[in-house]
């Protein structure tokens, strides 16, 4: 079973304040609302063409009336932990794929709450009741199909589809309506004659795999309602991160290079939280710098020692911006990221990276107790503030 | 697995404005906190409507956020579990 929160940020504001309900509502950054991005729409909005991603001087071009709510996350955070909980309440194996989409594995718990169909309704009401926000629920015979089901039935709608019937939808549903296929793979099977789900399971396995790789496979078996655990992308049941990343837009264009590089320190940690929590460490790093208006440029290195270890990863950084090509940075947007990666299972030997280790430990263990970034390099505020 | 904890600006508190102590009456009912009005600036709000609901974690503290209506205004107030104190964070005119 699939969930999806309706146009999640946006709804949640029209709880809020009440006043926004009903009404084109976009939420985008805190800094301007003209240079920003817009991160959710609501039904309204998107009904006079107001598409996510989209940036915000082109939306409020489209829909002048458009009201421009800056995204507050921490709400929207604790809502979706708390219907996180309220769905462990209906099932036992519930995953988050992301703020506002949820899966469950609801074999085994249809008999508490009666059908796919009963249950889909009941989480609904609950989520209805407790926050006021609406959700539509897909029930399929796979992920990808449970997902596939609950797009082509939003807003508010639910749908419980049989394998014959994902099977007979999918014949002549074209391909980039599948989870995981964008513009660019999209036209890239059209090249190929590959328009519908129904061509992709024609398609031969070998050419398949010599044209995308395991990923070709996983979605063929994924337009047939086949298992996908034993194909190896997915071997243990998760894809494996070939990079870890993090990039920010600044406020403004700033030539301020210990501000910028401070930034670069910021994004560094973030990358390396990320990493240690998923017992990762990479070996090259990978930084980009734009100012906003140009094209940006991007630099990559490898190094011999793979590390999670922020400050290493910022040291790194600064190495990489010494073989910038331009000496004064001017920059808008920076990103950071770590790839080449392997499991993190160093053992270390000398007491200088002991210690090292253990405040990395113990600062991971303060800040998984107490909140993200209750404790963090002092140099940091100048770019946190 | 999605993290939620992944987000830099989720922790960035808004500092824009220093927010104003408030004073508020409440019920405790049921293991929860229903404000029923406020004095702000030596005048009294009646809460007509607890919109919404929210905590945020700030390190070892937890404030509690709960969105309310006065008059078609919406009004943004939190409580500081620690200090027990309460504030208003911020103030959204009918428009």
């Amino acid at each position: 079973m699939h969930i999806d929160m309706d146009a999640f940020f946006a709804s949640v504001e029209q709880q809020v304040n009440p006043a926004l309900r009903g009404k084109p509502v976009i939420i985008g950054g805190r800094n301007n609302k003209y240079r920003s991005i817009i991160c959710a729409a609501s039904y309204e909005a998107k009904a006079r063409g107001i598409e996510n991603a989209m940036p915000s001087w082109k939306a409020l071009k489209i829909c002048p009336d458009a009201i421009f709510v800056p995204a507050d996350t921490t709400k929207y955070v604790y809502t979706s932990d708390q219907i996180f909980q309220i769905l462990q309440n209906f099932c036992p194996q519930v995953e988050k794929f992301s703020v506002d989409e949820f899966f469950l594995d609801i074999d085994g718990c249809q008999g508490l709450f009666g059908s796919a169909l009963d249950m889909g309704l009941a989480i609904k009401k609950k989520i209805k009741q407790r926050f006021g926000l609406t959700c539509t629920v897909g029930v399929a015979p796979s992920r990808i199909t449970a997902k596939l089901a609950a797009k082509l039935h939003k807003p508010d709608g639910i749908a419980v589809l049989s394998k014959k019937e994902v099977l007979t939808l999918l014949t002549t549903l074209p391909v980039e309506k599948i989870c995981g296929i964008g513009p660019r793979l999209k036209e890239r099977f059209h090249y190929l004659g590959v328009y519908t789900c129904g061509d992709l399971v024609q398609y031969p396995n070998s050419l398949l795999k010599k044209q995308f790789g395991v990923v070709g496979l996983w979605l063929k078996a994924a337009c047939l309602v086949e298992d996908i655990s034993d194909i190896p992308f997915f071997a243990d049941g998760k894809p494996k991160p070939k990079s870890v990343g993090h990039s920010q837009t600044l406020r403004y264009v700033s030539t301020d290079q210990d501000f910028i590089h401070d930034w670069f320190y910021l994004l560094s940690e973030m990358v390396a939280q990320r990493l240690r929590r998923q017992k990762l460490q990479g070996r090259t790093v990978y930084i980009y710098v734009a100012d906003g208006f140009k094209g940006g440029h991007s630099k990559r290195k490898t190094f011999i020692e793979p590390t999670y270890d922020g400050y290493e990863i910022y040291q790194r950084c600064l190495e990489i911006i010494d073989i910038f090509p331009c000496k004064e940075l001017l920059v808008r947007v920076l990103g950071v990221s770590v790839s080449n990666l392997e499991p993190a299972n160093a053992i270390y030997l000398f007491d200088k990276d002991i210690k090292r280790e253990r405040l990395i430990q113990s600062i991971d263990h303060i800040n998984n107790k107490h909140g993200e970034w209750t404790v963090y390099p002092a140099s940091l505020r100048c770019a946190r503030y | 697995m999605f993290s939620n904890d992944s987000r830099w600006d989720r922790h960035t508190p808004d500092q824009s404005r220093e927010e104003d102590v408030i004073e508020v009456g409440v019920i405790f009912r049921k293991n929860k906190i229903i404000p029923t009005c406020f004095v702000w600036r030596h005048e009294k709000y009646v809460i007509e409507e607890i919109t919404y609901y929210w905590q945020e974690r700030r390190g070892g503290y937890i404030l509690h956020f709960f969105s309310v209506t006065h008059h078609s205004n919406v009004y943004q107030i939190y409580l500081h579990n620690i200090h027990m104190c309460w504030r208003l964070k911020d103030v959204c005119p009918n428009s």
